[in-house]
């Protein structure tokens, strides 16, 4: 890492055509971008081609908090480390409010960047958002179409009516919530 | 806009794994896309078959299921009409969309034929676990067909005793020569006394490591080659098999001399017991026994003299034995024992300083459990909790005698605990278990009445995550 005083910054183009400028640590948070960074794109300006402004906002803002925890967690009693706890209730206030459209972008862009913690901060939200939820509860969250036939819907009912889940073989999967 | 079009299937595929089971289910009906994605994924499948329910219908379901690697089928309600059909739809279904994937299946739907079972065998030959309810007749040669085979139980043999006597050729198997089944843990469950039609299965049983019989009264050959197929066995498990348990016990104090673990559930007489006690493999390591009627002070020094390595001991409901007999398995046990169940036994109410006695001798305990000790006492387990210092797990359900002054020396003792079990305390209350919940370090599981439980102690709980059940 060069340690010059002059910090290096980078800067990302959104689908929408909005251009951002970040510090290279901030950057690099996405393994995508990181992996670009070090074969050296130099100055040009980085595409992001599937994520619009807004999402590249909320984005750039998780990267920057995990810069933030880790540039000092090498010091001892580094006031930015997080409790596991600190880090649970930090991601639910990072997620507070977020929509299901604004979700779903959010899980492409963490994806397509290859952010782990944000990818599995949305994913566990998503899951908080339709669990529990009848299927037409959950097509008009998102706007989904329903594409089963009354007849389709009927039969599989009566094939889900077989199943059940309370299986000797079933093991929890305990990273699950 | 459809905001799931967004998402590409590996995405939907993490979501839908994270969601509970059966909201997974749910949730896959949202679209066709989804649904599909969620059958696909799926490799752990029980289907309950309603009394209703047709081959077709069930390969159409199968089908649909590619990766399956567990498939459970369970009757409704009464047997199904023909399960040997069943089963072929089922064998057919599998052998198309999962060739090489089903590892385990149950097929509880009524007794089926030996040949169903070949064919079965034959679509699926990576099977590593099989279980089924019956069989309509007594023959085991079907099990070569599969390979890979390394459990094999049939839950209750007495179905097909009915249909052999009305008209099979007992012992027709014993002029086959023997087989070399990879089948390393038997269970078997409803031989009758004098039943034939066992011999190939125990003489081609040459892998065996752990059998479970269940209310059995012969072992289907007049124990003529029953020896030779215990020659291995690490684990032996006896349960309601008391016509039996003796002579097995005999035999597998003899030939099986390697046993590492002993379960024992109703049966075994005064002497039987005795004898095995003093001649079992020095290498046992687990003994858990449940009602064993007899089971006198004599037995435990037995016990105590012969099995040095004794790391898991259990005995549950056992009247017979004194306060001093326990007392002297401390020293013996001392070395190596970290699993001890006195459960329901009432020595440890009766005699004065036994637990205290225990708990010094007994420094490597790790796991406690003396549930169901009515008259246990505060003073006499709060002076043995205080030599066991490395406990991570102690249960004494229906404890009554028990109250809220233990749960503190309980966490003075214990700093170490990470499970407890606490139900049908009744001289526990609010206060004891909330003192316990918030001064233990490393709990993390507590079992006990949810009406137990104050606002503080289920705030504290869930955020300590501390598992509550």
């Amino acid at each position: 890492m060069s340690e010059s005083t002059e910090k290096k910054m980078v800067r990302l183009r959104s689908s929408d055509g909005e251009v951002f400028e970040v510090e290279e640590s901030v950057a690099k948070v996405a393994k995508t971008l990181q992996d670009m960074l070090e074969e050296d794109c130099a100055d040009a300006v980085i595409p992001i081609t599937c994520v619009r402004a807004p999402i590249l906002t909320k984005v750039i803002d998780y990267c920057k908090d995990q810069v933030m925890i880790s540039s000092s967690s090498s010091t001892t009693n580094n006031p930015n480390e997080r409790t596991e706890q600190e880090r649970k209730a930090w991601g639910q206030k990072f997620m507070e409010g977020v929509d299901s459209s604004t979700l779903c972008e959010l899980l492409v862009a963490s994806n397509f960047l290859n952010i782990e913690g944000l990818l599995n901060l949305g994913v566990d939200k998503m899951v908080s958002m339709i669990q529990g939820k009848y299927p037409q509860e959950i097509r008009d969250m998102f706007n989904v179409v329903n594409d089963f036939t009354p007849e389709e819907e009927e039969e599989i009912r009566n094939q889900n009516a077989w199943a059940f889940e309370r299986d000797p073989y079933y093991k929890k999967r305990s990273s699950s919530k | 806009m459809d905001c799931f079009n967004l998402l590409c299937d590996e995405l939907v595929l993490e979501i839908l794994h994270r969601l509970p089971a059966a909201g997974a289910g749910t949730v896959s009906l949202v679209c066709k896309r989804w649904l599909h994605l969620h059958r696909c994924s799926k490799t752990v499948l029980s289907l309950r078959l309603p009394p209703a329910a047709t081959p077709p219908s069930l390969s159409a379901i199968l089908s649909r299921y590619p990766s399956l690697a567990s498939l459970s089928l369970v009757p409704d309600s009464a047997s199904s009409p023909d399960p040997d059909a069943l089963l072929s739809a089922a064998a057919a279904a599998v052998a198309v969309v999962a060739t090489h994937g089903l590892r385990r299946f149950r097929f509880l739907a009524g007794p089926v034929s030996p040949g169903s079972l070949s064919l079965f065998g034959n679509s699926c030959r990576n099977l590593c676990s099989l279980s089924v309810a019956s069989l309509r007749r007594l023959s085991f040669r079907f099990l070569v067909e599969f390979p890979f085979l390394k459990e094999f139980s049939v839950l209750d043999l007495k179905a097909a005793h009915v249909v052999m006597i009305a008209g099979e050729g007992e012992g027709e198997e014993e002029e086959f020569p023997a087989a070399e089944l990879p089948i390393e843990t038997l269970s078997l469950s409803g031989i009758g006394s004098g039943e034939l039609g066992f011999g190939w299965l125990w003489r081609s049983c040459v892998n065996l490591r752990k059998l479970q019989l269940r209310s059995c009264e012969g072992t289907g050959d007049s124990f003529r080659f029953f020896p030779g197929a215990i020659r291995g066995l690490r684990e032996l498990e006896l349960r309601t098999c008391r016509t039996i348990a003796d002579r097995v016990l005999l035999l597998v104090a003899g030939h099986a001399l390697s046993l590492s673990s002993l379960l024992l559930y109703d049966g075994g007489s005064r002497e039987g017991l005795l004898w095995f006690l003093s001649r079992a493999s020095p290498n046992l390591r687990k003994i858990d026994l449940r009602l064993p009627l007899d089971l006198e002070d004599e037995h435990l020094s037995a016990i105590a003299a012969n099995f040095p390595q004794i790391s898991t001991f259990k005995l549950q409901s056992c009247c017979l034995v004194s306060g001093l007999g326990l007392k002297s398995l401390g020293p013996a046990m001392g070395a190596a024992l970290q699993h001890l169940a006195l459960i329901n036994c009432d020595a440890v109410e009766r005699e004065p300083g036994l637990l205290t006695s225990l708990g010094q001798n007994l420094r490597r305990l790790r796991k406690l459990d003396l549930s169901y000790n009515e008259m246990l006492h505060d003073k006499e387990l709060s002076a043995m909790l205080a030599s066991c210092n490395s406990l991570v797990e102690i249960r004494l359900r229906g404890c009554g005698g028990l109250t809220d002054s233990l749960m503190d020396s309980i966490v003075r003792s214990c700093r170490r605990l990470e499970i407890a079990d606490l139900t049908h305390c009744r001289g526990i209350g609010f206060s004891g278990i909330e003192s316990f919940l918030l001064n233990s370090p490393r709990l993390s599981r507590i079992v006990v009445e949810e009406s137990k439980l104050s606002d503080a102690a289920k705030t504290w709980a869930s955020r300590k995550i501390i598992r509550v059940g």
